[in-house]
C-alpha cells in the first residue's frame, strides 16, 4: 500500500467520525472478535486540583472515542451511541478556565514577528506568521516561560533593537533586507556587538519559534509528517519513503 | 463501571481491605476476588474511567494551547516537585499529584523529589512500563556484602509469580538467555532500528561481557484472547502512554486488573477515602479495618475486614503505618523491629552520555516505540569493580535528531528550515540506572508538628546518596562515554551527577524499602510472604517492601510478589489462621 494510503487511513482513524467506519477497521474488528466496549456513563467526581489553565478537549475527543471503538470492532450502534458521547459530553477533569484577561498589545509584535517570519519563512509550505508563530512566541514567553526565560528574552531584544538603532539606520524592522540578515548571522554566532548571553537569547527564541511553528497544524502536517497513530514501529525505514522528519518527537 | 460498586458508607465487613488502586493494588484487588474474597479497594483520589478520563489522548498539538507546556504560574504554585518529571506535561498534568496540597518535608540541603498519582490507577497510568525480573544475583546481593538484610525469597520462590504476572500483564521482549535477567513470558519484542543493530554489533564485539538487547516492556504486541476479551489490543507506537491509552495497549489499572477484578462482581471501591490509620485490636492482635479521611468533607469513616493489603505506595504505606500508632506499637504499626521509615531506596538515574553517529542519512524509523535498547548489569557479575559493589544497567537510544534540537543549533531561513525538514543527524545515547545502597539512615518519618489540609501528619524525607552510589554515578557517566568512543560516536557529551541536587532521590520514582521483607521480625517488618512479622493480617506488596533495590525497574517484581502474596493471604484465610 503507498505510504499516502496508508497516512490517509490514519488521519481517518484518528480525527474522523467514524461511525460508519472503514472497510478496514471492519477487518481489524473481525480480528479482534470484541463484543463489548466498558464504558459507562458514571459522572466525573470533583477534582481535587483546581487548574488554573488547561487545554479545552473538544469535539474531536468524541470522534477519537468513537474510532476507537470502531478500531477495537465495537459495532456503534443506535443503543451504544448515547452511551459512547456520554464520556465525550461529561466535563473534563481537567475543566478550562475562564479565558485569562487578554492582555494589551505587544508593542514587540512587529519586531517577533520580522524575526521568527526570519528563522522559518514562507516556502512551498507556510511560515512563521501564516502559522500564528508569532503571536505564540509572546504568549509562551508572557505565560510558560520561566521568570529567568522571561529575562532573557526580553533583555536580547531590546539588545538587538539598540544595535539595530546605534549600529544601523533605525529600529530592526526598518532595516534592509541584507542589513538584517547580516546581524542575525552576528547574533546567531554570537559574534561583535553580540556575546554569548545574546546567542543564548537568539537560541531561546529559536526554541520558541520552532515550537510554535512544528505544534502549529501546517507546521506539522505540511511541512513534516504527522502521523498521530503509527500502529506499529518499523526500525528499518527508508527515510525516502517518507521524504521529511516526522513532526511527532519519537 | 456500575454505580453500585462505588461506595461511601457501609457497615459490611469485607475479607480483605486493598489500600490503594495502582500497580499493586489492582493486582490485590484482582488476585483476591478472583480466589473468591469480598473486597474493598481504598483510593485516596478521584475515579478515573478508562478511556473517558483520558482528556489528554488525542489531542492534537495545536489544540493545545501552550502547545504542551504547563503554564508557569501552574507549575510554580501547584506542580514545583511533579513537573520534574519527564512524563508532565500539559496533556498528562490531570494524571500527577497537586504539590500544594499534598506537603512534604525535606531534610536541609537533602532534596527529594516524590512523585505522586493519586487517582484510581494511581501511577500504572504514568508509568515508565520498563519490565524486568530480578535474579538470584539480587536476591543474594545484601547476603553476599552484607548491606541490608538478607532477602527472605530467592528467585525461584518468585518464578511462578513472574511468569503469571507476565502472561496476564502482557511482556513484550526476547528471548535472551542472559544469566542476570532472567527471560520469562514474552509476547513479540519491539525491533531496534538500523543505528541501533549496527552499534550493537560494534558493543558485542568491543566488550565480551556486555549485551545489548531491546528493552522488556509491559506493551501489547501479540495480544492473547484473554487480554482481547477485556478489551486490550496491539500497541499502536505513539508512545504518548502517560495521557492514558484508549486502546488498553500498556498494562495499567484500567486496562488490565480492574476489569479482572470487576467481573467477578466481589469489588466494591471507595475513591477520595484517604486512608488515615489501619485500625489495631491488642486483643487479637489483628487488624479490624482502616480508618479513612474524606477528601472532599474531611470526614472520618471505618472500613471493616479481615484482612488488609497496604499497596498505597512506598511513602504513602509507610505514613498509613507510621500514624497507626497505638498503646501497643508507639511508633507505628508493626514497627517493634524500628525499620519502619528506615533504608529507603531509589535508583541511580541521570547519568550517562551521548553523542553523534556519523552517516546512515538514508535510513529512518517509523512509529514511535515505547522502549528502547538495553545493557543489563555487567559490572560486579563477574569481576569486582575496584570502586563500588553492585552495579547498573544501561538504556540507549539511537534516534535523529528532530526540530526540538536545533533550536541549539546555528543557522535560520530557508535553508535552516530544509535541513529540519530532512532530518537531523543521528544520535545514540546511554543513561544509567544503578543500584542503590540500603542504609539505615535514609529515613521517612512523621513531621512532629506540620500536617497536611487533611490533619494527616506530613512525612519528613531524609534521604542522601552514599559513597557507594556516587562512586557507581562516577563510573555509569565514565564507562557509558568510554563506550561511545570506542564505537565511533563523535561529539560526546557526558551528563554526570555529583550531587543529590544533580539529579534528587525520588526522580527515578523508585522509592522503596521503608517496611522491609526479611528472615527476623527483629530486624524487618514483613516475612516472606509480604506479610507483617508482628500483625499476620497486614500484608504490604508496594515498594515498601523491597529488602535492596536492584538495578532493574522493579514494578514487574512488585505484581510479583503481590500475586504470591494474595495466594498466601487466601490459603491462610481458608485454613483460619488469619
Amino acid at each position: 500500500m503507498p505510504l499516502a494510503t496508508i497516512l490517509y487511513n490514519y488521519w481517518r482513524i484518528c480525527y474522523q467520525t467514524a461511525w460508519q467506519g472503514s472497510p478496514k477497521l471492519r477487518n481489524r474488528a473481525d480480528t479482534l472478535r470484541l463484543r463489548e466496549f466498558s464504558c459507562s456513563s458514571r459522572s466525573t467526581p470533583t477534582l481535587m486540583n483546581e487548574p488554573t489553565d488547561g487545554f479545552v478537549p473538544d469535539l474531536s475527543r468524541r470522534d477519537w472515542i468513537a474510532s476507537v471503538a470502531s478500531a477495537l470492532g465495537l459495532s456503534v450502534t443506535a443503543a451504544t451511541l448515547p452511551m459512547l458521547l456520554s464520556a465525550c459530553n461529561t466535563p473534563p477533569s481537567a475543566p478550562s478556565p475562564a479565558q485569562p484577561d487578554r492582555p494589551q498589545p505587544d508593542p514587540r509584535t512587529a519586531l517577533v514577528e520580522q524575526l521568527a517570519e526570519m528563522i522559518i519563512p514562507q516556502t512551498d509550505t507556510p511560515g512563521a506568521i501564516e502559522t500564528g508563530t508569532p503571536a505564540f512566541v509572546l504568549h509562551f514567553m508572557r505565560i510558560c516561560a520561566t521568570t529567568q526565560e522571561r529575562e532573557k528574552f526580553d533583555r536580547g531584544l531590546a539588545k538587538l533593537e539598540a544595535v539595530a538603532k546605534t549600529q544601523q539606520a533605525g529600529p530592526f524592522t526598518t532595516l534592509t533586507s541584507e542589513a538584517r540578515t547580516a546581524l542575525l548571522h552576528k547574533l546567531d554566532r554570537g559574534q561583535t556587538p553580540f556575546d554569548a548571553a545574546d546567542k543564548a537569547f537568539f537560541s531561546l527564541l529559536k526554541s520558541a519559534v520552532l515550537l510554535g511553528y512544528y505544534t502549529s497544524e501546517a507546521g506539522a502536517t505540511q511541512e513534516l509528517a504527522f502521523l498521530p497513530v503509527p500502529g506499529a514501529y518499523r526500525g528499518n525505514f527508508p527515510f525516502a519513503q517518507v521524504g521529511k522528519a516526522w513532526s511527532l518527537p519519537g | 463501571m456500575s454505580g453500585d460498586v462505588f461506595i461511601k458508607s457501609t457497615k459490611e465487613i469485607f475479607d480483605a481491605i486493598v489500600v490503594g488502586s495502582g500497580i499493586t493494588g489492582g493486582w490485590a484487588a484482582k488476585e483476591l476476588t478472583e480466589r473468591g474474597l469480598r473486597v474493598l479497594m481504598v483510593e485516596r483520589g478521584r475515579a478515573v474511567e478508562h478511556r473517558k478520563d483520558y482528556v489528554g489522548e488525542a489531542v492534537p498539538p495545536w489544540k493545545l494551547p501552550h502547545r504542551g507546556r504547563v503554564d508557569a504560574k501552574t507549575v510554580e504554585s501547584q506542580h514545583a516537585v511533579q513537573s520534574t518529571c519527564y512524563a508532565f506535561n500539559d496533556a498528562t498534568r490531570h494524571f500527577f499529584g497537586n504539590d500544594r496540597d499534598l506537603p512534604y518535608a525535606t531534610a536541609q540541603g537533602r532534596p527529594f523529589s516524590w512523585i505522586r498519582g493519586n487517582q484510581l490507577g494511581g501511577k500504572s497510568l504514568i508509568w515508565h512500563r520498563q519490565s524486568y525480573r530480578l535474579s538470584d544475583l539480587d536476591f543474594e546481593a545484601n547476603l553476599r556484602d552484607g548491606h541490608g538484610v538478607d532477602w527472605p525469597i530467592r528467585y525461584n520462590d518468585l518464578k511462578p509469580w513472574y511468569d503469571h504476572v507476565e502472561r496476564h500483564a502482557g511482556i513484550s521482549g526476547a528471548m535472551d538467555g542472559i544469566d542476570v535477567l532472567p527471560d520469562g513470558v514474552f509476547q513479540p519484542p519491539f525491533e531496534m532500528n538500523t543505528v541501533e543493530k549496527r552499534l550493537k554489533e560494534k558493543i558485542e564485539a568491543a566488550y565480551p561481557d556486555i549485551r545489548m538487547i531491546i528493552g522488556r516492556c509491559a506493551h501489547l504486541t501479540q495480544p492473547t484472547p484473554e487480554q482481547i476479551a477485556i478489551g486490550r489490543t496491539v500497541c499502536m507506537a505513539r508512545n504518548e502512554c502517560q495521557k492514558g491509552c484508549s486502546f488498553g495497549a500498556y498494562f495499567s489499572t484500567q486496562s488490565s486488573t480492574l476489569p479482572m477484578a470487576l467481573a467477578t462482581g466481589r469489588l466494591a471501591i471507595a475513591t477520595d477515602a484517604i486512608v488515615h490509620s489501619v485500625i489495631y485490636d491488642p486483643h487479637t492482635n489483628r487488624a479490624t479495618g482502616v480508618r479513612v479521611i474524606d477528601a472532599e468533607t474531611l470526614e472520618s469513616r471505618e472500613y471493616v475486614a479481615k484482612v488488609v493489603f497496604l499497596c498505597a505506595s512506598t511513602l504513602g504505606t509507610t505514613q498509613i503505618l507510621l500514624n497507626s500508632s497505638s498503646e501497643h506499637f508507639p511508633t507505628g504499626l508493626g514497627n517493634s523491629s524500628d525499620t519502619l521509615g528506615r533504608y529507603l531506596m531509589d535508583h541511580l538515574y541521570g547519568a550517562g552520555a551521548r553523542g553523534r553517529v556519523e552517516g546512515f542519512r538514508d535510513e529512518y524509523y517509523s512509529g514511535r516505540r515505547p522502549t528502547w535498547p538495553y545493557i543489563p548489569r555487567f559490572r560486579n557479575v563477574r569481576e569486582r569493580h575496584a570502586k563500588f559493589i553492585r552495579g547498573y544497567s544501561l538504556g540507549g537510544s539511537g534516534y535523529r535528531d528532530g526540530w526540538r534540537s536545533f533550536g541549539v543549533r546555528e543557522g535560520f531561513g530557508i535553508d535552516f528550515k530544509r535541513r529540519i525538514r530532512e532530518a537531523g543527524d543521528w544520535r545514540f545515547s546511554l543513561s544509567g540506572s544503578g543500584e542503590m545502597l540500603p542504609r539505615a539512615d535514609n529515613t521517612v518519618r512523621l513531621h512532629p508538628t506540620l500536617k497536611d489540609k487533611w490533619g494527616m501528619p506530613q512525612l519528613l524525607i531524609d534521604c542522601s546518596f552514599g559513597e557507594n552510589d556516587l562512586a557507581m554515578y562516577r563510573d555509569m557517566a565514565e564507562t557509558s562515554a568510554e563506550i561511545l568512543d570506542r564505537i565511533g560516536v563523535k561529539d560526546i557529551e557526558i551528563e554526570r551527577v555529583e550531587t543529590s541536587e544533580d539529579h534528587p532521590p525520588g526522580l527515578a520514582i523508585h522509592e522503596m524499602g521503608t517496611a522491609r521483607m526479611g528472615r527476623d521480625p527483629k530486624t524487618s517488618v514483613l516475612n516472606r510472604y509480604n506479610q507483617c512479622h508482628d500483625v499476620p493480617n497486614v500484608f504490604v506488596t508496594d515498594g515498601a517492601c523491597m529488602t535492596s533495590s536492584a538495578w532493574q525497574n522493579p514494578s514487574l517484581t512488585y505484581m510479583a510478589l503481590t500475586a504470591r502474596a494474595c495466594h498466601h493471604a487466601v490459603e491462610q484465610l481458608k485454613r483460619g489462621d488469619l
